[in-house]
Parts: C-alpha cells; sequence; structure tokens
C-alpha cells in the first residue's frame, strides 16, 4: 500500500485478467448442423419429388397404353369431316334464291333469252373467296333479254336497281345496258313495234347468294 | 497467434457454412423445387389431359358410333374423289328431271388441289367440273335444287342459260353447270399415333 499526497492505491487486482477465451465449439457445431441439417433437406426433398414425379410418369405411360388408336382416329376423322362439311357449305352458292329474286324483279314486258353468272374473284369459276372473305361471293352476270321498246328496258333496269322492296337489298348493283338491237323486219326495216335484243351486265348482290345457303343442305353438322 | 484463430475460427466457420449451403444445398433445393414447381404440375396436367382425352373419345365414339349418323358424314365428304360414282348421280338427276344430259366433264385438279391443299390449312381436296344438260327452265331450277339436296356436298359455282329453241312443249334451254364436289383422305390410327407422338415430342 503507498500512501502519496495522502491518497491511498491499492495494489490489489480482483479481476483475474489472464483467464483463457474457450474455443467457440457449441457455436461451431450449431452452425455445421445447421449446414448439414439443410444439405440433407434439400437433397431430401429433391429425391422425394423425383420420386412423386416417377410415379405420375409411370401413370401417364399406362394412361397412354390404354389409348385406342381406332376409335381416337375415328372421332378425329369425323371432327375433322365436319368441320370440312362446314367450310364445304360456307362457299355454297344459293342459286335457287338467285333465281327466285330475278323471277321476283322481271316485269312481265320483258323475256329473258340468256345468262352467264360467273365468279370474278376466281378465274375457272371456283368460289373460294365466297364466305372467306367480309365482302362474300363476287359475281358478275350478264343477261340477254328481248322486249318492246326502250321505256320497258329502262323499267327493267329501274327493277333491278330498285331496293324498296328488298330486305337484302337491289339484286343487282352497277346494272349497265351492255348492248341492244333494234330487231329488224325480213325485209331490213325496223320493227313497227321496236322489238329489242338486249345484253345487261351487272353484278348480284352477294347477300342474295349467300342467304339461306345451309338451308337445302345433305348434311346438317352438329 | 492461437487466440487469433479462436477468434476467427467461428466466422470463418459460419463463412465456409455459408458458402456449401450456397454451393451445394442450394441448388439441390432449387432443382427440387423447379421439379415440384414446373416439371410436377407438367406431368400431373399430361396425365389429366390424357384421361380427360381417353374420355371425350370414349363418349364422342360412343355418341357418333351410329352408323347412319358416320355414313351420312362419309356420304357428304367421301374418302376419296369417286367421280364415276359422282357423274352417276348427276346422270340419275338428270333423268329424274326428264332432262337431256349432254356432257359431264371434270376438270383435272391444279398441281395444289390434286390433294388435300395442306398449304391453305384446309384438309379436304376438291373435284371440279361441267355439266351440260337441255331441258326447261322449270326443270333446270329443279335441278339445282336436286343437286343440294345429293348427298354428297356438290356446289354450284357458276351458271350459263342459253335459250336455243321453242318447240311444241316449251321453251328448250341449254344449261351449264359448273361445279365443285368435295373428298377427304381418311385419318387412320397410324395418323393419329404419329401425330400425337410428335407433339408429345415437341412439349
Amino acid at each position: 500500500m503507498d500512501i502519496r499526497k495522502g491518497v491511498v492505491v491499492s495494489r490489489t487486482n480482483l479481476i483475474d485478467s489472464k483467464k483463457e477465451a474457450g474455443f467457440p465449439v457449441k457455436a461451431i457445431g450449431l452452425i455445421v448442423f445447421i449446414t448439414l441439417a439443410l444439405w440433407a433437406g434439400a437433397f431430401f426433398y429433391n429425391d422425394y419429388v423425383q420420386r412423386k414425379i416417377t410415379v405420375l410418369e409411370q401413370q401417364l405411360a399406362a394412361a397412354k397404353t390404354g389409348r385406342d388408336y381406332q376409335k381416337i382416329a375415328i372421332v378425329t376423322d369425323v371432327q375433322s369431316r365436319l368441320d370440312s362439311i362446314n367450310s364445304a357449305f360456307s362457299e355454297r352458292i344459293d342459286w335457287s334464291n338467285f333465281f327466285a329474286k330475278l323471277e321476283e324483279n322481271t316485269i312481265p314486258e320483258v323475256t329473258f333469252t340468256g345468262l352467264e353468272a360467273h365468279d370474278v374473284d376466281e378465274a375457272g369459276g371456283g368460289v373460294a373467296a365466297a364466305g372467306g372473305g367480309a365482302k362474300g361471293p363476287n359475281y358478275k352476270v350478264l343477261i340477254k333479254g328481248t322486249t318492246i321498246g326502250f321505256v320497258n328496258l329502262a323499267k327493267q333496269v329501274d327493277v333491278f336497281n330498285d331496293n324498296q322492296n328488298e330486305k337484302a337489298g337491289p339484286l343487282f348493283s352497277g346494272v349497265k345496258i351492255e348492248k341492244v338491237d333494234i330487231k329488224k323486219t325480213d325485209s331490213g326495216q325496223v320493227d313497227s313495234g321496236h322489238a329489242l335484243n338486249f345484253v345487261l351486265d351487272a353484278s348480284i348482290n352477294p347477300a342474295v347468294l349467300i342467304n339461306n345457303s345451309n338451308n337445302n343442305s345433305a348434311v346438317n353438322p352438329q | 497467434m492461437s487466440s487469433y484463430l479462436k477468434i476467427f475460427v467461428l466466422p470463418l466457420v459460419a463463412v465456409l457454412c455459408l458458402l456449401a449451403i450456397w454451393f451445394y444445398a442450394k441448388p439441390a433445393y432449387d432443382k427440387a423445387k423447379k421439379l415440384n414447381d414446373v416439371n410436377k404440375p407438367r406431368v400431373e396436367s399430361l396425365a389429366l389431359q390424357e384421361n380427360e382425352m381417353q374420355q371425350r373419345t370414349e363418349k364422342l365414339f360412343t355418341e357418333i358410333n351410329d352408323g347412319a349418323q358416320i355414313n351420312s358424314v362419309l356420304n357428304a365428304l367421301p374418302a376419296a374423289e369417286e367421280s364415276n360414282e359422282l357423274i352417276s348421280q348427276f346422270e340419275f338427276l338428270v333423268n329424274q328431271e326428264k332432262m337431256v344430259l349432254s356432257s359431264v366433264n371434270l376438270t383435272p385438279p391444279n398441281a395444289n388441289e390434286a390433294g388435300p391443299a395442306s398449304q391453305s390449312g384446309k384438309n379436304y381436296a376438291k373435284v371440279a367440273g361441267n355439266l351440260e344438260v337441255r331441258g326447261s327452265y322449270s326443270q333446270f331450277k329443279q335441278l339445282i335444287k336436286d343437286l343440294y339436296k345429293l348427298n354428297r356436298i356438290v356446289n354450284i359455282n357458276q351458271v350459263e342459260v342459253t335459250n336455243i329453241a321453242s318447240d311444241e312443249g316449251g321453251t328448250t334451254g341449254k344449261f351449264l353447270i359448273a361445279f365443285t364436289a368435295y373428298w377427304q383422305p381418311p385419318i387412320t390410327a397410324e395418323n393419329v399415333r404419329s401425330g400425337l407422338e410428335s407433339m408429345e415430342h415437341a412439349r
């Protein structure tokens, strides 16, 4: 014990200053254990999922062996045919409706002697455009006929262009008089009645051609 | 020195364990998770689809296995061109309407249309031709109706009507009809098998 300037300083150290820190075995062990547990868990999980998938794959393979390809072929064939039948019907032109409308729109003073109708979209007379596009079939028609006098011819053209009584619109559009011949007598004189041979050129209203086109079908696909 | 080791060993072990988890446990877990989240549902869905397909096939087969229905579909769209049968049917109809059959011509198909036009997404092929008949206008109209009522689908693409003579029985006309009929090759069990297998390989 020192006594200097009246201060008493004790030299006794109550703390054990030289105590060594212990090796953290428990902490390291815990960390290693958690690591191994995570690793093992992941591998067990992987193995479990893989085994489950293998079982499912075996079930799938077993189910596939039960396929009856003959039955599937019959069902697929019929379904494909029904689709094709629908597609073929969509190309159908309703000529019965067209001729019925033509008769309705023919005035009694006119007699038609010839008619040619063809699809302008497909050379050769196909109808690929029918039902395929938004416009529908695009048919041109040449109509040959006879009447007495220009007034009747003009009346007929008026009737063709008129859509007052038609729900689907006029039968024709763009009606043009392509040719007019005034009939002559045997002696070469102009016929006193002014009999005319004429040719009209027009486009058929697509709505008339596709109207009810599927109602008279051979098969009614469900 | 030994005390330094003691200070660093715990963090070192922790870092090594983290690295071990990162490089070994995590990939294994990720693989398992992918198997569980992607492959397992895919196999389950395939198994479900397979079962549904088989049940639907069975149901549809039972529904369509009525001979009359299959026959009417096959009559409408035969499995082969059957041009001769088509001509015979035309001949029958023309005779039935007491008209005169002048000619029936089948137009040779284009190279593209020789078989089913797969390029256009259609499974069927066409048989096109012209039919020339003589008779009255009312007979002609009836013939058109008959053609549309035929068992086989026949579409009329073009008509030409020409007045050729007036005899005591009424006006006689010449009628030219451009037609298209259709056919479709059958789908065989072998086609179905190879189709399904290639579909499964593509998945």
